[in-house]
């Protein structure tokens, strides 16, 4: 597979709009895959930062000023999006197959009834005035977080797999299948469900 | 090629501030012969005349009720966020004024940025005084927590200076490019700043040249102020046992306790004593001499809470970098209060690490900032500076809460954009409130501004504007947004939370007391080039997102003449010439406003009241 460049510069050495389909990837002139090079994306964000920063274009012209800074931004946005393992994974996917709709991933099946189980305790313990009867709600709580733990887990362990494959595919210079991609969309709208489960547990346990 | 420096590096610090400059690759503080580097930031209001400075401080005890000490805690702040402060001021606040902070001396309000303003312009003329050479251009530092507001308000007092602030710069990043000069050290560097009235902490990972900050955090209302007050406390405890006094009744008796407190807490610094007699004396209501006994360990039981909080916030910072203590490779501490034994200890203590102190902390911030100024004159080019926003921004979403767009420690210049589209039928406007903070829920985070889209009335859900919030180097918010439809910019009408509008600091500049004649020069040279700065930015970005709009090569090559003929003049020092160059554009561009630009470049063309008012 080819990695794909953006050029920051004209030919006549000065910095170019960036047209706004340019992805994360190509920006930062890494390859379009799962896996990263985090030894090659630092490297190359320092050579860009170098080159593009607008702490250099203080002396220069308004129009260059300004695409230094947006250029910049631009560029910080992409390393931000890439260096997170599973932001990097959703903007892949999506770049790939379209947006992943937000709230439409249904509860992972044989975990519904413990979801809704954890959710009415958290409720509970809103309300829960008792100490005893609240440090009992918070240990059930506690159990079903590591219950939701495993289960993400095993999910990123499947994530993990699947981002394998997708990779090989493209190193190949083959499209990934449909059924790859559809497992991708569900793992990352499944892992995305818990997340928020989770955190609306924590919520709970801190209030 | 190298240019020639021409930018200061001003530390604007809560008790002291400071101007540098760098000259053959080397920073020192610019101070007159025979004054000291270190000039109190104090402004004292009398009928006829104003002083900073330290004659200023001189008149804080004779003059306490006009003399304004620590403005730095008020910047970008509304009136309720002090009024818990208000036993500690002798000074009058103005409680007629919510949104912004102002001061009431001799009869007449001051804001924050006003008084910071008079402050700078001193910084500046003495920098001129001793270097002799003018100098319009420079960078500030700011405590590193700082929200947008709190800069902007720094950002606006340097322009009623009559300086053209670059870089609102972070104190303890500027601390770590001091440092970085003289040690080509690579590593993880923690700073540990704590001066008069905030605390910050920052770390920051340095690799050939370039600094990059990893994670930051602090309290911008916790500093040396804080242990003169609880010390201050504790001495008029003492009294009120010893001699049924309170002197807190009295803006003089809480002036003079402030300051003993604040010598005490250095000549248990300096010495090393285990307890000192301190002597009130010379108060208007009391015709005894008081004596009161405190010792090192009271005053340390007193000061371990603050400190603590500190602490705190090194451990939400590491947290947030993803690092252990035993990553740190360098501890440096910065400001006045790292002085103190107690808090030097808590700190190495606290990282396992022995502290760099080789350049004084109170010089340390003010010579980063000229260092910066250096390389965004274009004199240096081998190092480089990667901050972070220090707070999370978010937008206000249905029920109150926040949503989320860009986290904190961010790598800055930072943008994020956002889809809007309309919910009824006609629809002419969104609102969006905009909020910095990390809390779930929008009331306990701190408000940003309120934004006005303007949208075609149209059927629902048909609108799709693109809102991009921009956070630039300085840590300073910057919203623009575009109809996808029409690939129009939108007007956006905006609302600072906790700031003067634009309007105001142009009235402030246009009344301001001091309008020497030169003055009125490089204030009209500003300004047009502000103006100009504007327009430019407007049709720039709209010419490099055409979209659809139908426009012929010919009429685009004569708009980017008229553009490069504009950064040409703007290069010069004639305000006119500027003026006319901005006419010219003006004029080229009219007949496509409506089509290319949108309403943005219309705002900005009628926004020229200053520099039309300014001209003679």
């Amino acid at each position: 597979m080819e990695t794909n460049f953006f050029d920051f510069f004209d030919k006549n050495r000065s910095i170019q709009s960036i047209p706004n389909e340019v992805d994360h990837f190509t920006l930062l002139g890494v390859p379009k895959k799962m896996d990263l090079d985090f030894k090659l994306l630092e490297q190359r964000y320092f050579d860009l930062s170098k080159k593009l920063h607008p702490d250099f274009f203080q002396n220069a012209t308004t129009t260059e000023k300004i695409r230094s800074l947006d250029a910049i931004a631009r560029i910080n946005e992409a390393k931000r999006i890439l260096e997170d393992r599973i932001l990097r994974m959703v903007y892949l996917v999506e770049l790939e197959s379209g947006k992943l709709k937000e709230n439409d991933s249904n509860p992972p099946a044989d975990l519904l009834e413990d979801i809704l189980d954890a959710q009415e305790t958290a409720a509970e313990l809103e309300c829960c005035l008792e100490e005893e009867k609240a440090q009992e709600l918070k240990c059930r709580i506690l159990a079903a977080k590591d219950c939701f733990e495993t289960f993400k887990k095993s999910q990123n362990e499947n994530l993990d797999k699947c981002s394998k494959a997708w990779d090989d595919n493209v190193e190949r210079d083959s499209t990934p299948s449909q059924e790859l991609v559809s497992k991708i969309r569900l793992l990352l709208s499944l892992r995305n469900y818990i997340e928020n489960i989770l955190s609306s547990l924590d919520r709970a346990m801190g209030a | 090629m190298l240019k020639v420096n021409d930018i200061i590096g001003i530390d604007l610090g809560t008790t002291n501030s400071l101007v540098a400059f760098v000259e053959n690759n080397d920073p020192f503080i610019v101070s007159p012969d025979g004054e000291s580097n270190i000039f109190p930031s104090v402004v004292s209001f009398f009928n006829d005349r104003v002083l900073c400075g330290d004659e200023a401080l001189e008149s804080r005890k004779t003059n306490s009720r006009c003399t304004v000490f620590s403005v730095k805690r008020f910047m970008g702040k509304g009136f309720d966020d002090v009024k818990n402060e208000l036993t500690f001021i002798p000074f009058e606040i103005d409680a007629n004024e919510k949104e912004v902070v102002h001061v009431k001396a001799m009869g007449r309000s001051y804001s924050g940025p006003e008084i910071s303003s008079i402050i700078l312009r001193s910084l500046k003329s003495r920098a001129e005084k001793s270097l002799g050479r003018t100098f319009t251009r420079a960078v500030i530092t700011v405590p590193a927590y700082f929200n947008d507001s709190e800069r902007q308000a720094t950002k606006d007092a340097g322009r009623l200076a009559g300086l053209d602030v670059l870089r609102i710069l972070n104190e303890p990043t500027a601390a770590s490019l001091a440092y970085g000069l003289h040690e080509k050290n690579r590593g993880t560097i923690a700073v540990y700043d704590l001066g008069g009235g905030t605390f910050d902490i920052s770390i920051l990972r340095v690799k050939n040249g370039v600094f990059e900050v990893l994670s930051t955090g602090g309290d911008t209302h916790l500093g040396g102020d804080d242990f003169d007050r609880s010390l201050s406390e504790l001495l008029n405890e003492k009294v009120k046992k010893t001699y049924s006094v309170d002197l807190y009744d009295t803006p003089e008796g809480i002036s003079k306790l402030i300051l003993l407190a604040e010598e005490t807490k250095v000549s248990f610094s300096n010495m090393k004593i285990n307890s000192k007699i301190v002597i009130i004396d010379n108060l208007p209501s009391i015709n005894e001499q008081y004596e009161i006994k405190i010792t090192r360990e009271e005053i340390e039981l007193i000061f371990a809470p603050i400190i603590q909080r500190t602490l705190h916030a090194c451990e939400k910072v590491l947290a947030d970098g993803n690092l252990a203590k035993k990553d740190i490779n360098e501890l440096i501490l910065v400001g006045g209060s790292t002085r103190m034994p107690i808090v030097k200890n808590a700190a190495e203590k606290f990282f396992e690490i022995k502290s760099h102190s080789d350049i004084n902390p109170d010089e340390v911030v003010a010579l980063g900032a000229a260092v910066q100024g250096q390389i965004l004159s274009g004199d240096r080019k081998d190092m480089l500076l990667l901050d972070v926003t220090p707070l999370s921004l978010g937008i206000e979403t249905m029920g109150g809460t926040m949503g989320w767009i860009l986290p904190r420690n961010t790598t800055i210049p930072a943008n994020a954009k956002e889809m809007y589209t309309t919910s009824e039928d006609n629809q002419t406007g969104v609102d969006i409130h905009v909020l910095q903070g990390e809390r779930e829920l929008v009331k306990d985070n701190r408000s940003l501004s309120r934004f006005h889209l303007k949208i075609d009335p149209v059927a629902a859900g048909i609108p799709r504007i693109e809102v991009t919030f921009l956070i630039d180097a300085n840590g300073i918010l910057n919203v623009t947004a575009r109809d996808l439809r029409s690939g129009k910019a939108t007007t956006i009408e905006v609302q600072p939370s906790y700031g003067l509008t634009d309007e105001k600091v142009e009235n402030i500049l246009l009344e301001s007391f001091e309008f020497a004649e030169e003055d009125i020069h490089i204030r009209q040279l500003l300004e047009s080039k502000n103006e100009a700065h504007i327009i430019l930015v407007a049709t720039i970005r709209a010419l490099d997102n055409l979209g659809k709009i139908k426009i012929t090569k010919e009429e685009i090559n004569k708009i980017k003449d008229a553009i490069s003929d504009l950064e040409k003049e703007c290069k010069g020092n004639d305000p006119n010439a500027i003026r006319e160059k901005i006419d010219l554009l003006n004029k080229i561009t009219m007949p496509f406003a409506d089509q290319i630009m949108g309403d943005v470049l219309k705002s900005a063309l009628e926004n020229k009241k200053l520099s039309e008012a300014l001209r003679d």
